[in-house]
């Protein structure tokens, strides 16, 4: 006897230690450990609580460059001065600079690597690209120190070292000049976020040039020296530095540039700088300094004159820009917390009537709902510049594609595209340039972030934006099924699978979800900007987004960031069970006649119901004699033993006890399983007899213990009539079928799709 | 054994878009109707995703809103969707109708397909690569209606093949 009690006892502690440990390996697998191995130890230069510690530095990079553009032989050629400062507390022997140009250079790793099959060679257009051998890499003509004198350098593919005479000491600056030159590519038929579109109709470039300076790359105190090649994904880690740059263009070309023109009364003409003066002081509406008509007639023109454009920017980590011949361009200042910044457009004819209407207010319009979010936009310009096909980003500058058909219509699939990527491109103004992550580890760091914010904006340009990422159902069908060819948000830029949807459309969907369903606007809105504001022109990592979250919203997120940043687990909470009770009051009136009821509801054995037929008469019918209380008693009927009993309780029942178990309360045991691995809050629609509803949010800890069954007992004055789980669609769950109890059918699109057709479709009426 | 290697030859100009992000990302629903006799299928793509494969083709339609209502252009729609969303039933290709077609101002297109009357076979075989051989790394996901819940089926370029019983 004993020994059989052991035995039971110990199967029952090894089934309850099991709940939420998922191996066999006697290691803690539950979904709400905490993230201490995952994370870097918080020190002085980032603290446990997210923020920059008490010793944070970083380093500086200043640059002063000329350039010139020949828009004969699309090549461009630079001279730059870099002086760099070592903030650091420790001695560099040699600086690392990044060629990012190289990724084009003749034979380079982005191409070698390549996952090839043959059916990326199956046309003639794909066998062209494949071998097309265009050289876009740097020459490099010097490395001088100031005094003239070469300096010891080694190329190393995307990246370049400069070995110094003399270790560059903790708190001492080193300047040093470069020359270089390379082919710029064309961007319509090899690809590139920098490059130029050929307009063959009138024989005009527009070019988009970026990443086109030797850079220098980061050092800190999590990586030391950057050290991960350009493969082409995962894009940049910079320094902040101030940039002075000028750029010789064709005389007749218009320049957009990160930061702001030194030279107006030299490149513009009169006309343009009195409407640009003009546009400075309306707010209301964007004003043209270059108008369509003037642009047409500009791009007829072939100057063999040539001009400088003069431009300074202050405290940024890149410097970009765009130049052609063909630019109209859009002025409307914005003032953000007093300060006014200029948002402009530059966009050739072939973008109108899209860009002249939207795109500068689209501008001015994130600008204002980033800055509400994050920190006042700080920088003196926001531009976005027109170029075909390609959305990409560079402080106070990007290039967004939206161009309508020739006849100048457009599907309303081209103009929210284009307002996204702009608003898109735009908002990577404070992620990452501003909230400088390194894009070339997580590109979620800055994706999605921005992607969040970019639905946030979406949403406050127009109600019921068509957006097409943010909201939780959007995301459910990639999560789910099987997760092969799916990686962690937490997975390095260069090997994610689903680009898109892993770096882009999952974590912007997590912060959603955060905000709506887990902390709610207030908490997370509040941590949010705290963390632009703590890491803003300075280089945070994941850990101190992570913590600061944490930390200023008082949430414990440790099981938030591990389901959906760490794994590529999904939701799938399924309502498997609900069983219904109410208060036994002890009163025979009332209890003896719901027995009754109770009885008369319930289904009946299918053998009795045949006996009663078959049977003509049973023995006790025949012989009545054999009959005793038993047989003759009413079970419903109230004796007075029961009214003695009921007496005697209510005599030890407090008046509150009596008036619970004559409230009428009806309960409900709720089961749920978790299917997807994913542990998420409860969120219950109880929906009543009555007609009305109530919605009851338990929180993800519901599952702290077994992570994957759980139940919850819920009561109410009034009958229920159903339950839904996740009624608004707000926790990504990828099988709404089991949702419901009673359960409700799921309709397909398919479904949704014929109950909508009110008239015959277009496509069917056109297969008549 | 000969390898042979055919070399598609393609004779209009080429043009390579990089439209934002591609999605990479098929998304179907199927479902037997017992009344119509019909297997009922929508199949959701991105817009730009699809143009982009369809110009990779050679297969030259203007806008996709554009081809909605001219069957010229439906038909060579209807072909490209319907070879890369097959059923075989007893190893036997099952043809679809497309009926209709929905275009989102989010960029999301939804086909609608029927496929002929037929009694509900036990199994069926779907083969399911749309575009994989133009985004090597497209993903089509099935959504099975079943009247005991839902299923989920993943077609991926090593096993865009699948035996499902219904």
């Amino acid at each position: 006897m004993r020994i059989l009690f052991t035995i039971i006892f110990a199967l029952t502690s090894l089934n309850s230690w099991s709940q939420g440990h998922e191996n066999l390996e006697n290691i803690n697998m539950n979904k709400f450990r905490q993230l201490k191995q995952e994370l870097a130890t918080p020190n002085v230069y980032r603290t446990a609580s997210g923020a920059p510690g008490h010793e944070y530095y970083q380093q500086r990079a200043d640059y002063k460059i000329e350039i010139e553009l020949d828009d004969e032989k699309q090549t461009i050629h630079g001279k730059e001065r870099i002086t760099y400062v070592n903030n650091s507390p420790d001695r560099l022997d040699y600086l690392w600079l990044q060629l990012d140009q190289n990724m084009r250079a003749q034979g380079s790793d982005s191409k070698l690597i390549q996952v090839e099959r043959m059916e990326d060679f199956n046309t003639l257009s794909k066998v062209h690209s494949k071998m097309f051998e265009f050289d876009g890499g740097y020459k490099i003509e010097y490395i001088k120190a100031t005094n003239g004198q070469n300096m010891d350098y080694a190329i190393n593919k995307t990246m370049l070292r400069i070995d110094l005479k003399e270790a560059l000491q903790p708190g001492k600056s080193i300047s040093f000049d470069l020359k270089w030159w390379y082919n710029i590519n064309d961007r319509m038929k090899i690809g590139g976020r920098s490059g130029y579109e050929y307009f063959p109709e009138n024989e005009n470039h527009l070019y988009t040039i970026a990443q086109f300076f030797p850079r220098m790359c980061v050092y800190n105190d999590v990586e030391g020296w950057q050290n991960k090649q350009f493969l082409g994904r995962g894009e940049f880690t910079l320094p902040f530095g101030d940039y002075d740059v000028e750029i010789k263009v064709p005389g007749d070309h218009v320049i957009a540039a990160t930061g702001v023109l030194q030279n107006e009364s030299q490149v513009l003409t009169s006309q343009q700088r009195e409407r640009l003066a003009q546009a400075k002081k309306d707010f209301t509406k964007p004003t043209l300094i270059i108008t369509q008509e003037e642009a047409t007639e500009n791009e007829k023109t072939k100057s063999k004159k040539s001009k400088v454009w003069k431009f300074k920017a202050e405290n940024v980590r890149d410097f970009a820009f765009a130049t052609s011949r063909k630019f109209i361009w859009d002025v409307m200042p914005v003032k953000i917390e007093g300060k006014v910044t200029l948002a402009m457009s530059y966009y050739p004819k072939e973008g109108n009537p899209l860009w002249e209407k939207y795109s500068t207010e689209v501008v001015a319009h994130t600008l204002e709902v980033y800055s509400d979010h994050t920190i006042p936009y700080p920088y003196p310009v926001a531009i976005s510049v027109h170029a075909a096909s390609i959305g990409m980003e560079y402080p106070m500058i990007c290039f967004n594609y939206g161009r309508p058909e020739e006849d100048g219509t457009y599907s309303p699939r081209l103009k929210y595209g284009m307002m996204s990527v702009i608003i898109h491109e735009v908002g990577h103004n404070f992620f990452p340039m501003i909230i400088n992550s390194d894009e070339r580890q997580w590109t979620w760091m800055d994706e999605g972030l921005n992607t969040f914010l970019q639905y946030v904006t979406e949403q406050k340009w127009e109600r019921d934006y068509p957006s097409r990422r943010g909201p939780a159902y959007m995301i459910s069908d990639y999560m789910g099924g099987d997760k092969e060819y799916i990686s962690p948000i937490m997975t390095n830029s260069e090997s994610i699978w689903q680009f898109g949807n892993n770096a882009y459309g999952k974590p912007a969907t997590a912060l959603n979800i955060l905000r709506e369903t887990i902390m709610g606007r207030e908490l997370f809105d509040y941590a949010f900007k705290i963390y632009a504001e703590r890491w803003a022109f300075k280089h945070p990592t994941p850990a101190d987004f992570f913590r600061t979250m944490e930390d200023a919203s008082g949430v414990d997120l440790d099981w938030f960031w591990r389901g959906w940043f760490y794994t590529t687990d999904h939701v799938e909470i399924a309502m498997t069970n609900v069983k219904w009770f109410q208060m036994n009051t002890g009163n025979p009136t009332i209890e003896k006649q719901w027995s009754e009821i109770k009885d008369e509801r319930g289904s009946e054995f299918i053998g009795n119901q045949r006996n009663q037929a078959d049977t003509n008469k049973t023995r006790l019918e025949r012989k009545p004699g054999l009959g005793d209380f038993y047989n003759t008693q009413d079970p419903y009927s109230i004796e007075t033993a029961d009214e003695e009993d009921f007496g005697k309780l209510q005599e030890t029942l407090s008046q509150k006890d009596i008036d619970l178990l004559n409230s009428g309360m009806q309960f409900y045991e709720l089961n749920f399983k978790n299917n997807g691995g994913l542990v998420m809050p409860l969120i219950i629609k109880a929906e009543f007899v009555d007609g009305s509803e109530e919605v009851i949010r338990i929180p993800a800890e519901i599952w702290l213990k077994h992570n994957y069954l759980t139940s919850k007992v819920l009561y109410f004055k009034k009958e229920v009539s159903a339950f839904v789980l996740d009624p608004f669609l707000e926790t990504a769950d990828t099988d709404l079928s089991n949702n419901s109890w009673p359960r409700k059918v799921e309709p397909t699109r398919f479904k949704l799709f014929k109950e909508n057709v009110t008239r015959e479709n277009p496509m069917q009426r056109s297969k008549r | 054994m000969k390898l042979r290697f055919i070399l598609l030859f393609v004779l209009f100009a080429f043009s390579l878009k990089l439209s934002a992000h591609e999605f990479y990302f098929s998304f179907a629903e199927m479902q037997y109707n017992e009344k119509t006799e019909q297997f009922e299928i929508s199949l959701e793509v991105s817009g730009h995703d699809l143009e982009d494969y369809l110009a990779d083709k050679g297969v030259i339609i203007p806008r996709l809103e554009e081809c909605v209502g001219k069957p010229i252009y439906l038909t060579m729609i209807e072909k490209e969707i319907t070879h890369g969303f097959q059923i075989l039933v007893k190893g036997n290709p099952l043809s679809l109708d497309l009926i209709g077609m929905k275009i989102n101002n989010n960029d999301q297109v939804i086909f609608f397909m029927t496929s002929r009357k037929m009694e509900k076979p036990k199994s069926i075989d779907v083969n399911y690569d749309l575009m994989m051989d133009f985004f090597s790394l497209q993903q089509n996901k099935l959504t099975l209606f079943k009247s005991e819940g839902k299923q989920f089926v993943t077609f991926l370029n090593t096993r865009s093949k699948r035996t499902i019983e219904l």
